[in-house]
């Protein structure tokens, strides 16, 4: 078994943030509350930058215990051909969505490199901006969805306790805990422009995880210093497989998690999702998160049945049931009443395209006057 | 090799007729190169090496670096290396510097 | 063991000292000495016959311990720093370079366009490259990756002692370096030297506030404490500062789930 890196066993970076999350803090959960929020509109304003989820595939390959798509699920698997595609992101338009996160299982022959490739650049015609949660890739495949117009990567390690980890991804490619590690590395690598990292809550020690979290994320902000970074909270939610979490986190503890990282990370999106209730989404805009998903749907597409209003019991499961499930128009109404800016679009696609990595060498055309270290010998 | 140029002289014409040994120092003379060491101008015999003029200026030569016409020349080739007509010669120490 | 790594290099002692500016070689070896200092910055000059006191590679080699470090001052362009470091190296023996490229010789602010394009041909020849910067964080991380040993910034203008005035672009620049940080030029006094390295700089560099003080040898001891002391300060790791932000609304909106 490889070692586990020195940047994530290192606790020197995370002492700050450690006195913060520990249950004997001295700081009230006010007085945290009252930091990030300053924090958070000195850096932020006062807006939210909105996305939507749009999952292509339910097709997977692991067996992660706590999903609702594991290969032993037995939900109806399918996913969307590029005229579906179209369709989905047409009715995200619609309401307003400019920014789509587009998700799909594990590898699989179904839904492959090349599909995913395919709908990425499906995607980039129609939305200004593209990011993916999908499976690991090498640095070549980041670089291919990268050129196409993918400018985002959502990868969560879920639990950065090893031994945890080997339990609850019971088989699959995602099984390889150090692959999943780097992962997100390879994405900068391959020009991605920014990474989103998370545990999921409620699978191990939360507060472990959460200082593991913070010091991958430094340790990714140092070595490629021109990504973008953001992070997700989020916690279990009822799916099919009825995992019941060992480590549940109340909203207490959630709350101290999210002001804590604010407070330590000022510059970082933190992206809250529509797994946690309207009531305690609205609570945190302003207070720390700046970016939230609207309208989610965690099934297959889902979004073209809603717009023509045949939302009769659905033919499928999703990923996991949400909590929010505020339409947009509605997500927005709530926001701007706290005097908050909901923002669909907060990038514009001519950006798009891989981003500088290190700048390499171009010999002959930049060298200073070349000094000979001897004389040609006289005579 | 010539080291020291005044010392020289005397003590190799020594017991010549004063007009040839005058003739001979015009004739040397005029045979004189000129370098210019750190920005100016330096007289030295012909076929002085690098290793000449550092004994003609008092130093041992191991604290300096010599640069001549923009190249270094390393302590080991400073005997061997002629000096030519106006070469530009730096010597460099190190000074006090933060 | 705690020490200063720089390149294949290790150093006990985190303090830097630059020989310029004493009154005399006599008071600055002195000062060299009771700093404790291991990494001593010198200048290329030319040789003067009339003053070959000012020659210092005797009497620094002389003292056990001691690295050189030669600045390339005077160049004011990359050209002219990469055909001094070649200098500067064959005379020192040394792979350190501080790359120092003021093309204003007033307020001798580094050009940060020469001093990356000599950084980066240096670094790639093999020289340990410390290029002395402005407290700009994106330039830091471009010279470290161009491979330069550490990088430098400054504190604030050389010799005006104004402290560590560049203290919010310093943590930056800490925060997020992969190489050692060291904070070089404008300190005034022992405490700014502390306060440097209870920010996590990795050492300091000083000259004038030593060659300028009343007792340069007195002063430079005091910085070597001062050095140390903020050194072990920020790895015993500082206290948290009390939330200053006051509570205002209660939380209703949290449940207990
Ligand atoms: S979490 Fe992802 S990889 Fe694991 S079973 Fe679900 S879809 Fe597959």
């Amino acid at each position: 078994m490889n070692a586990l890196p020195e940047w994530l066993t290192d606790t020197r970076d995370t002492a700050a943030l450690a006195a913060m999350l520990a249950p004997a803090s001295p700081r009230s959960l006010e007085a945290l509350a009252a930091e990030s929020r300053a924090m958070t509109l000195r850096r932020f304003g006062r807006t939210m930058t909105l996305y939507a989820p749009l999952y292509l595939s339910n097709y997977c390959s692991s067996g992660c215990a706590y999903c609702g798509f594991a290969s032993d699920r037995k939900t109806p698997r399918h996913r969307l051909e590029p005229e579906e595609i179209r369709r989905e992101l047409a009715a995200m338009r619609k309401l307003g969505i400019s920014d789509v996160l587009l998700l799909t299982g594990e590898r699989t022959a179904a839904a492959d490199f090349d599909y995913l490739h395919r709908s990425v650049a499906i995607a980039a015609e129609e939305m200004p901006r593209v990011s993916v949660e999908a499976f690991p890739m090498s640095v070549s495949e980041y670089r291919r969805l990268a050129d196409c117009g993918c400018t985002g990567i959502t990868i969560y390690q879920e639990t950065y306790n090893r031994e945890r980890y080997e339990e609850l991804h019971r088989w699959g490619p995602k099984k390889d805990f150090i692959d999943r590690l780097e992962t997100p590395a390879r994405a900068l690598e391959g020009g991605i422009k920014s990474v989103g990292l998370g545990v999921l809550l409620g699978l191990s020690d939360p507060v472990e995880d959460a200082l593991c979290l913070y010091r991958h994320l430094r340790h990714l902000g140092r070595t490629y210093w021109r990504a973008g970074l953001s992070l997700s909270f989020p916690r279990m939610r009822p799916q099919t497989g009825g995992y019941e979490p060992p480590f549940p986190v109340d909203d207490h503890l959630l709350a101290r998690i999210i002001f804590a990282f604010r407070i330590a990370l000022p510059d970082t999106e933190l992206v809250l999702s529509t797994r946690e209730s309207a009531t305690f989404r609205d609570g945190m805009a302003g207070l720390g998160i700046t970016r939230m998903s609207v309208e989610s749907k965690t099934t297959v597409g889902g979004y073209c049945e809603n717009e023509e209003g045949e939302s009769e019991e659905q033919r499928e499961k999703g990923q996991f049931e949400i909590s929010d499930d505020r339409t947009a128009r509605e997500f927005c109404a709530a926001m701007r009443a706290m005097n908050i800016d909901p923002v669909f679009k907060n990038w514009e696609p001519s950006y798009n395209g891989a981003s500088a990595t290190i700048h390499h060498e171009r010999e002959a055309d930049r060298s200073a006057t070349p000094i000979t270290p001897e004389a040609e010998p006289c005579h | 090799m010539v080291n020291d140029m005044g010392v020289g002289f005397v003590g190799m014409y020594h017991g010549l007729h004063l007009w040839d040994t005058t003739k001979e120092i015009i004739k040397i003379m005029s045979q004189r190169i000129t370098i210019a060491l750190n920005g100016e101008e330096q007289p030295l015999p012909p076929d002085s090496s690098v290793g000449d003029l550092l004994s003609i200026l008092g130093s041992d030569g191991k604290s300096v670096a010599v640069v001549v016409n923009d190249a270094i020349i390393r302590p080991e080739n400073r005997s061997t290396h002629q000096l030519q007509q106006g070469d530009r010669v730096e010597l460099l120490i190190f000074a006090g510097g933060g | 063991m705690d020490v200063l790594k720089l390149g294949s290099y290790t150093f006990s002692s985190r303090l830097i000292l630059g020989t310029g500016k004493f009154s005399n070689s006599r008071v600055m070896l002195e000062a060299v000495r009771a700093s404790g200092a291991q990494l001593v910055t010198v200048a290329l000059r030319r040789f003067n016959r009339q003053q070959a006191e000012d020659d210092l590679f005797g009497p620094l080699s002389a003292i056990e311990g001691i690295t050189l470090m030669p600045n390339t001052s005077g160049a004011s362009t990359a050209a002219e720093a990469v055909r001094a470091a070649h200098i500067a190296r064959e005379l020192s023996g040394s792979p350190f370079i501080k790359v120092e490229i003021h093309p204003n010789p007033q307020h001798l602010m580094p050009d940060p366009i020469e001093t990356f394009e000599a950084a980066r041909i240096l670094a790639k020849e093999g020289f340990l490259v410390m290029p002395y910067i402005a407290a700009d964080p994106v330039l830091a991380k471009r010279l470290e990756e161009v491979g330069c040993a550490s990088v430098m910034p400054l504190g604030s203008a050389i010799g005006s002692g104004q402290g560590l005035a560049t203290s919010e672009m310093l943590n930056i620049i800490i925060r997020e370096s992969t190489i050692p940080v060291i904070v070089d030029a404008g300190l005034r006094s022992p405490s700014e030297a502390a306060h440097a390295m209870e920010m996590g700089c990795e050492a300091v560099l000083v000259n004038s506030a030593v060659a300028a003080a009343g007792n340069p040898p007195v002063m430079a001891e005091a910085f070597a404490e001062a050095v140390a002391a903020g050194r072990k300060a920020f790895m015993a790791g500082l206290m948290e500062k009390s939330g200053s932000a006051v509570a205002t609304s209660p939380l209703t909106f949290l449940g207990t789930y």
